[in-house]
């Protein structure tokens, strides 16, 4: 058959409703018109006068019955609006897909798959049924399927999990079967379909089945999924669907990851330094900017960011420099979006000054809890403007990335989390509220550090948040828990020590944080270089030497 | 896009094609008459229908053979009768027919561009008594009915439907009968002595007749065409009968006249006939010739003494179907004398307290009909109340409780129909009272019958502001 004889017979199956009712309606206008011909003039006249207002009491009629019949009668929430996309409209090629380089590989061995699929057919080799993408947000799971799509020069539907999910049980297995219904139309007419499902772990979590026997409403949606990716209804039609997820793979049922279903699992990252250096090269070639920017400087300036965060910072420093009446963007333009990112538009709100004061003291004290005690972190910002929900902020970030943290990493963590606590402690001898996101943070990594990672002093080993609490031992329960407050008094009592000893360079910092606001990163070490404090993560700061020439950083 | 473009472009064609599907009347002008008898032969299967014009007043006349259920001389004679009424029930075929040609007028006349306000159906029975029923009725009525701007009942009030005796039908059907059958090829000199008092002779029937009556044979698909035909009484029960016919035939031999045939097919001959009634229905005594054969065998037009001046005088004689011109004027008038006379059968008031109730409206429009050159209507009346004398003087008419009461509801009657119809050919309404002949008048203008209808004036203001010219 050919692939015009099919495309055809494609649309026509898709359509008949369409065609036979236009040809129904043709037909009856021609009647009426003949009706009309042979009719007398009187009647005729008087009929064409009263057409009109019949066809609009027609028309409204059509209308609420249509509302109706397809609202409630025809199972209209089980009806999907999603229209196909033909591959090359997509138009995302492989060379837009920037930063991911490993993932692009996997993804083009998919494309390869798919265009062969005639040739393993003949091998008696199974075509590819479905690819998982699992990554963060924004890291450019979505953006690969598209261009999975546009190499394949398939048509491409795409729906997002959460529109299968509705309160009506059987709404969503509805949807999924009218979703592959359509899917198998297309690659019928043109020998293929992707289907892309995003934030498949919306209806893709561990199926839930209660006492009576029953599930919820996701069980039977992600039940439909399951059969129309390899069930006993299953065609023969090459079908391939993609999923996308953030969540970690064991949160997905099983019976969706097993082979014959979700058969490739992509796992896409963050970009490391070379992947954000072709991003920002790439994101960069997109605007106007200063040539002098140093792409390998922000690429380590952005470590942790996704191709998401790294688009967005680029168009925030754009919207920056239009703000400030600038032709191009330079690295003013990006440090500053970076920051507005980050740590969030400034505040205007007016501090009393003994907040003020206590704040300076307070990020003095995260300051250098995290200058003297963190492994691999630096301070790149500290500032008491008022950000977002914060009256101030100490920004820091590693210089590299590092995929496992060991013990000191994650004390230090903590430790930098109740420095403010204690330097107020310390400072004024009472607290603020402003502790509580810190303690958040401090009892997170603590819990985790004895719950998880058996880290705790007390020598219990194993991932305790495993296990169902009603389960464990209330002893163990609460030698645990001692175990975390240990930990929290122990990092406490770390940084007491190290503000005391520290407490000129404290004092000191808490007085530029006043005089000043804010402080950058070349200040900070500057100020840390006074008192002869080198970085301990063997950084040194740009400074200006004798003979007028600076140390490059 | 484009498929939104087609998509509306093929639906605004189809409507077009809709809207002017419905730009041409089905009956032009020139077609109405024969559309109508179109449409009452083949539909109906009702034959033989006229159809006249007259201005802007079409006239249709239906024979029919039996207009009413009884034989109303019969019945008469025999003394059963209950009331007058079942009398005058139609026969139900007739009132088919009657129904059918009404609509067929009414179907034929709202969709042509002939201007036509009048329509006016003649039913007649031709085959016994002559009785006629005579409907008369306004086209844009028959419209607003149709629009549900009036209603049925309004719309049947406004229908004028009169009892006639048609005297020329009866005359005439001998006649007509004799040249029917003829024409029919069901006639022969025997069959034909049935339309005659006594048997058929050259001086009976005039030589040119009994010609006609004697060689049927030797004539061939035999069209006669009455011309016209026209009759009026005579003397002694006896009616003269005149007749116009053309006779086309062609003769036994193709191609070739006849040597007994005296004229040639297509000739246009006429004939008096005198009729009379014999056994329950009129027949021929005598036939006198217009034409004659000469020596030379020509035909030739017998010399009528110039004194009789007949063609001027037959354009007098009635036909069977006559129709005169209708105007709005005069036919409201008629309207508002039948609705007066309903009126006054059914109020109560009335009944009880007015002995004689005299109302006739007229309408004058020609100028040399009104002294004053204007149009108007003329209401001529006269009442008797149960408590006046008979010498009263038109005052006291005039103010009597029960009078004032009877006029208030004509005045209003004729106010409302005038209204109605939105008819403004008309200068003034003149009041005559009857036993004082035409001199005393009262005079009303429009503007204050329509102060009258709107309740701003009431009728002894209305008839105390325009004081009789003369008491």
């Amino acid at each position: 058959m050919s692939n015009s004889y099919r495309r055809f017979k494609m649309h026509y199956l898709n359509h008949r409703g369409k065609i036979f009712i236009g040809l129904a309606a043709l037909i009856l206008i021609g009647l009426t018109i003949w009706g009309m011909g042979s009719l007398e003039s009187y009647y005729r006249n008087i009929t064409l006068a009263t057409m009109p207002l019949q066809m609009l009491m027609v028309a409204v009629n059509a209308i609420i019955f249509v509302y109706l019949y397809s609202a409630v009668l025809r199972g209209g929430f089980g009806k999907i609006n999603q229209k196909s996309v033909k591959g090359s409209d997509v138009n995302v090629r492989f060379a837009d897909v920037v930063g991911i380089d490993e993932a692009k590989e996997e993804a083009w061995e998919v494309v390869q798959l798919i265009k062969d699929h005639a040739r393993i057919k003949q091998i008696g080799g199974r075509i590819l049924r479905g690819i998982l993408m699992i990554g963060p947000p924004g890291c450019g799971k979505t953006y690969l399927a598209k261009a999975i799509a546009t190499e394949a020069e398939l048509p491409f539907l795409s729906m997002s999990a959460s529109e299968f999910v509705e309160i009506f049980v059987g709404v969503g297995a509805s949807r999924v079967r009218s979703l592959f219904k359509k899917a198998r139309s297309l690659a019928y007419g043109f020998g293929g379909c992707i289907v892309f499902i995003d934030e498949l772990d919306a209806m893709g979590r561990n199926r839930v089945f209660n006492q009576f026997g029953g599930g919820s409403e996701t069980n039977s949606t992600q039940n439909q999924l399951l059969v129309e990716m390899d069930g006993l209804n299953s065609q023969a039609q090459n079908v391939i669907v993609i999923g996308a997820t953030n969540a970690q793979e064991d949160v997905l049922d099983p019976a969706l990851l097993r082979p014959g279903r979700f058969d490739r699992k992509v796992y896409i990252v963050r970009p490391g330094l070379e992947g954000r250096e072709k991003l920002f090269t790439y994101y960069l070639g997109k605007v106007k900017h200063d040539a002098s920017i140093d792409v390998g400087h922000l690429a380590r300036k952005a470590v942790g960011k996704s191709p998401a965060e790294i688009e967005s910072i680029i168009k925030e420093a754009a919207l920056i420099a239009t703000r400030n009446g600038k032709d191009v963007i330079s690295y003013k333009e990006i440090t500053e979006a970076i920051e507005r990112i980050e740590l969030g538009v400034k505040n205007k709100i007016k501090m009393q000054d003994s907040e003020k004061e206590m704040t300076a003291f307070h990020e003095a004290g995260h300051l250098l809890a995290i200058y003297f005690l963190h492994p691999t972190d630096d301070v790149f910002k500290a500032s008491i403007i008022p950000r977002k929900s914060s009256l101030g902020v100490v920004h820091h970030q590693p210089r590299e990335e590092y995929f496992s943290h060991d013990r000191d990493k994650l004390l230090a963590d903590i430790k930098c989390a109740v420095a403010g606590y204690v330097a107020e402690k310390v400072k004024k001898g009472v607290t603020t509220t402003g502790v509580s996101a810190d303690f958040t943070n401090a009892m997170k990594v603590a819990h985790f550090m004895v719950w998880k990672l058996g880290m705790g002093p007390s020598g219990y080993i194993g991932d305790y948040s495993s296990i169902p609490e009603h389960e464990l031992a209330e002893t163990i329960k609460t030698k645990l828990n001692e175990d975390t407050n240990q930990i929290l008094k122990e990092c406490m009592t770390d940084v007491e020590q190290l503000l005391k000893r520290e407490s000129v360079v404290f004092e000191r910092f808490a007085h530029e944080l006043l005089t000043r606001q804010e402080l950058e990163f070349d200040e900070i070490e500057a100020i840390f270089a006074e008192y002869g404090k080198a970085n301990p993560r063997g950084f040194e700061a740009k400074r200006t030497l004798p003979d007028g020439s600076t140390n490059n950083s | 896009m484009m498929k939104y473009k087609f998509q509306i472009s093929t639906f605004l064609i189809l409507c077009t094609l809709l809207i002017f599907s419905g730009c041409d009347v089905s009956y032009p002008e020139e077609k109405v008459a024969s559309a109508i008898k179109e449409i009452c032969l083949q539909e109906y299967k009702i034959e033989n229908v006229e159809v006249k014009f007259a201005g802007k007043t079409v006239g249709v006349f239906l024979p029919l053979k039996k207009l009413f259920a009884m034989d109303i001389r019969q019945e008469l004679l025999s003394g059963n009768i209950a009331n007058l009424e079942s009398l005058f029930e139609p026969e139900p075929e007739a009132m088919e027919q009657l129904e059918n040609v009404l609509f067929t007028i009414s179907r034929v006349l709202l969709s042509s561009d002939r201007e036509i306000d009048f329509y006016l159906l003649q039913a007649t029975d031709v085959e016994s008594t002559g009785l006629q029923l005579v409907l008369m009725g306004y086209v844009p009525d028959v419209r607003r009915v149709r629009l549900w701007d009036i209603s049925r009942t309004e719309y049947r009030k406004r229908v004028l439907h009169e009892l006639k005796f048609n005297r020329s039908v009866l005359w005439e059907k001998p006649v007509r009968q004799l040249f029917t059958l003829a024409a029919e090829g069901k006639l022969n000199f025997e069959s034909a002595g049935q339309f005659f008092t006594k048997p058929i002779t050259p001086e009976i029937a005039s030589p040119l007749l009994y010609h006609f009556l004697a060689h049927l044979e030797h004539k061939q698909n035999i069209r006669i065409e009455l011309e016209d035909i026209r009759s009026r009484a005579y003397k002694n029960n006896q009616s003269l009968v005149y007749i116009k016919m053309k006779e086309t035939f062609e003769p036994m031999t193709p191609g070739k006249l006849d040597a007994e045939d005296l004229y040639p097919s297509g000739s246009v001959l006429e004939y008096m006939f005198i009729v009379e009634p014999a056994d329950k229905q009129f027949k021929i005594v005598q036939v006198v010739p217009f034409y004659y054969i000469d020596e030379t065998k020509t035909l030739k037009k017998v010399p009528l003494p110039p004194e009789l001046d007949l063609d001027r005088n037959l354009d007098a004689w009635p036909q069977r179907f006559h129709l005169e011109e209708i105007t709005v004027g005069d036919f409201l008038a008629r309207q508002l004398n039948r609705r007066v006379q309903q009126m006054l059968l059914s109020d109560e008031r009335i009944h009880h307290t007015v002995r004689h109730a005299q109302v006739n409206f007229t309408f004058r429009e020609e100028p040399e009909k009104t002294a004053d050159q204007q149009p108007h209507f003329s209401l001529y009346f006269d009442f008797i109340t149960k408590g006046m004398q008979k010498d009263r003087t038109l005052k006291e008419v005039i103010s009597d409780e029960d009078v004032l009461y009877l006029m208030d509801l004509i005045l209003r009657e004729f106010a409302v129909l005038i209204r109605s119809y939105r008819f403004e050919g008309y200068q003034y309404l003149e009041l005559i009272w009857e036993p004082a002949g035409s001199t005393a008048i009262l005079k009303i203008q429009p503007a204050q019958l329509g102060q009258f209808r709107e309740r701003k004036m009431n009728v002894s203001t209305l008839l105390g502001s325009n004081p009789p010219l003369r008491f």
